[in-house]
């Protein structure tokens, strides 16, 4: 396994090629794959009809590429880089490998914010889902700066501490949006929908009303990925190369929230993204932040677009939640990352 | 040449760690640091490096206070390598290397060719070009050690301290390290280790302290400093004090009880 990592790290190509490759053949691939399945010669005509014709003219494949599987891909594509750039800085942020934001609670903390502006009926604002996401924010720092305190008051910087601490804020989160969902009455049934998670009916204006925060936060993660490096390798080796440590550790988990929270407004709590990808990526490119971060996000969109793909394709034409097939890979993958920790945690 | 002064400090945690600590490393000179565990050696570095603010007093550098600087300023002064940092990331040790340039890259900027030279430069002198592309995981105690150094000069401080720089490594490695520590101060820097072997220390530094329960014991050469009385006070332990043959150092030789 030694062996293999370092020839994949000592060739560049493989990330910097294969993944942008793989990502474009898997997006055509679910631009092509669902309910009805479109032919090559039938998906180039349809590229040629969106490129050439006006909307009212277009047949009805092309009407499904563009207006359905597009940004439904594109959104999966988005929500997989930004759940795996989260998972990435926290596991860096907090000297811990098990470390993402569905197993700490921020998810369910991103799902209770969101689901009190919807209960509240909080849609006006950018495009309609302008208030879920700033609550879905709020509800995941507030739930990040709890377990971490929890957890470092209790055990220090033990992963055993961490994992319990944001195992038990979880479940009592999942509680509480569990009771919004009993008391919500005749709003049930589009805060049930949501909460299953997925790629589901997504639209354009779910992408756009998305995508600026997923950019921001990950194009202000990028900026500090050399202070994410040094912190990655201990607090006191980045302070002694002149890291504000305090300062940076806040502004990126502030960035790791907000990937987190917009990804749970627009798409539910889909776990096991942040934990398993970067694991993936360090295989590949090490653990420099330079590289880690950009291989995170593409491993994680092409995970989550295919994870999509057989989420709409397995019982088709119905549909299984997207965090079901996650959660089916992050299970075991956690099992091994434990047993593999299994001195570091006891 | 720029010094290191240290101005009555004073710090606790539960009980007083240091008091009221005053000395001055002088530009130019290799100073070592002694004293049994306990006595605040460790404590004094890391209130150098600013992870620890002072309850009183200051540290200056040159005439310019730590409390007027940011992190990053400090860093462009004072190089740290600490005790038994342990690496929490699995990256090369050029990677590592190249983090020595931080404090003088702006939050998005490029490296420099200034940068990659001095990169290139502080593997050189610490032995580690032929590891550049070697994970930090694959190293020995010894190698880690260097890489640390090797970061550490690459920041091109005018100040280096270190917190038992040898514990690592074995004789020779030793002996290298503290070569090379004494070439750099006769170059210019301001080196500073905290030590745990008096004999090495006493060959190499030019300057030495003993600190004992907080408190500075005694400073000054090797020959004002290690003599049986203060290392007796120090470490409660009975030697005797000959000289090194060839470098007519102080050096002790421990006597059974």
């Amino acid at each position: 396994m030694g062996v293999i990592r370092q020839k994949l790290r000592t060739r560049n190509w493989v990330y910097k090629v294969l993944p942008l490759g793989m990502l474009v053949v898997v997006i055509l691939l679910s631009l092509s794959i669902g309910a009805v399945t479109i032919t090559l010669d039938r998906f180039n005509f349809a590229l040629h009809q969106l490129l050439t014709l006006p909307q009212a003219e277009w047949g009805y494949e092309t009407v499904i590429i563009w207006q359905l599987r597009f940004p439904r891909t594109l959104l999966a594509a988005a929500v997989g880089a930004a759940l795996a750039t989260a998972g990435a800085v926290l596991q860096g942020l907090l000297h811990n490998g098990m470390a993402d934001s569905h197993v700490l609670g921020v998810s369910s903390g991103a799902s209770l914010g969101a689901s009190i502006a919807m209960l509240l009926g909080l849609r006006i604002g950018f495009l309609g889902l302008g208030a879920i996401t700033p609550m879905a924010f709020i509800g995941s720092i507030v739930t990040l700066v709890i377990v971490i305190s929890i957890s470092r008051r209790i055990a220090g910087k033990s992963t055993l501490g961490l994992l319990l601490a944001g195992i038990a804020m979880s479940s009592f989160l999942s509680s509480l949006v569990s009771l919004i969902v009993y008391f919500s009455g005749e709003r049930i049934q589009p805060l049930v929908f949501w909460l299953m998670g997925g790629f589901s009916a997504r639209n354009w204006n779910h992408f756009l009303a998305v995508i600026p925060y997923l950019a921001g936060g990950y194009f202000i993660t990028y900026i500090y990925h050399r202070y994410l490096t040094a912190i990655s390798l201990s607090d006191a080796t980045a302070h002694n190369l002149g890291v504000n440590v305090e300062k940076v550790r806040l502004i990126l988990l502030c960035c790791s929230a907000l990937l987190t929270a917009a990804s749970v407004a627009v798409s539910g709590g889909i776990g096991f993204v942040g934990l398993m990808i970067p694991h993936i990526g360090k295989i590949f490119v090490g653990h420099n932040y330079r590289l880690l971060l950009p291989t995170s996000a593409l491993f994680g969109a092409i995970f989550l677009v295919v994870a999509d793909l057989l989420a709409r394709t397995i019982i088709r034409p119905a549909e299984l939640p997207v965090g079901i097939i996650t959660a089916l890979c992050g299970g075991p993958f956690f099992l091994y990352l434990l047993a593999k920790r299994r001195k570091e945690i006891l | 040449m720029v010094s290191l002064r240290i101005s009555n400090i004073s710090f606790s945690f539960d009980k007083p760690v240091l008091c009221g600590v005053s000395t001055v490393f002088n530009g130019g000179s290799f100073s070592g640091i002694l004293g049994p565990n306990g006595a605040g050696k460790s404590t004094l570095v890391k209130i150098i490096s600013r992870w620890y603010r002072p309850e009183n007093g200051d540290v200056l550098v040159g005439d310019k206070s730590l409390r007027a600087m940011t992190q990053k300023e400090i860093a462009r002064n004072i190089a740290v390598v600490e005790q038994d940092q342990s690496f929490g990331a699995d990256i090369s040790v050029a990677e590592m290397v190249s983090l020595g340039r931080l404090p003088h890259q702006s939050l998005r900027g490029e490296e420099s060719d200034e940068d990659r030279l001095q990169v290139h430069r502080a593997m050189e002198r610490t032995g580690m070009l032929e590891f550049a592309g070697r994970r930090l995981s694959t190293l020995s105690g010894g190698e880690k050690q260097r890489v640390r150094i090797a970061t550490a000069l690459a920041q091109d401080t005018s100040i280096l301290i270190l917190d038992e720089p040898t514990s690592h490594l074995d004789i020779k490695h030793q002996s290298d390290l503290l070569n090379l520590l004494h070439t750099l101060a006769h170059d210019g820097l301001t080196v500073v280790a905290v030590l745990h072997d008096i004999n090495l220390a006493a060959l190499f530094c030019d300057r030495l302290i003993i600190l004992l329960a907080g408190e500075i014991l005694t400073e000054g050469t090797p020959e004002e400093v290690i003599t049986s009385q203060s290392i007796t006070a120090a470490y409660g332990c009975n030697v005797e004090v000959i000289e090194h043959p060839k470098e007519k150092v102080p050096q002790i030789a421990l006597l059974r009880r």
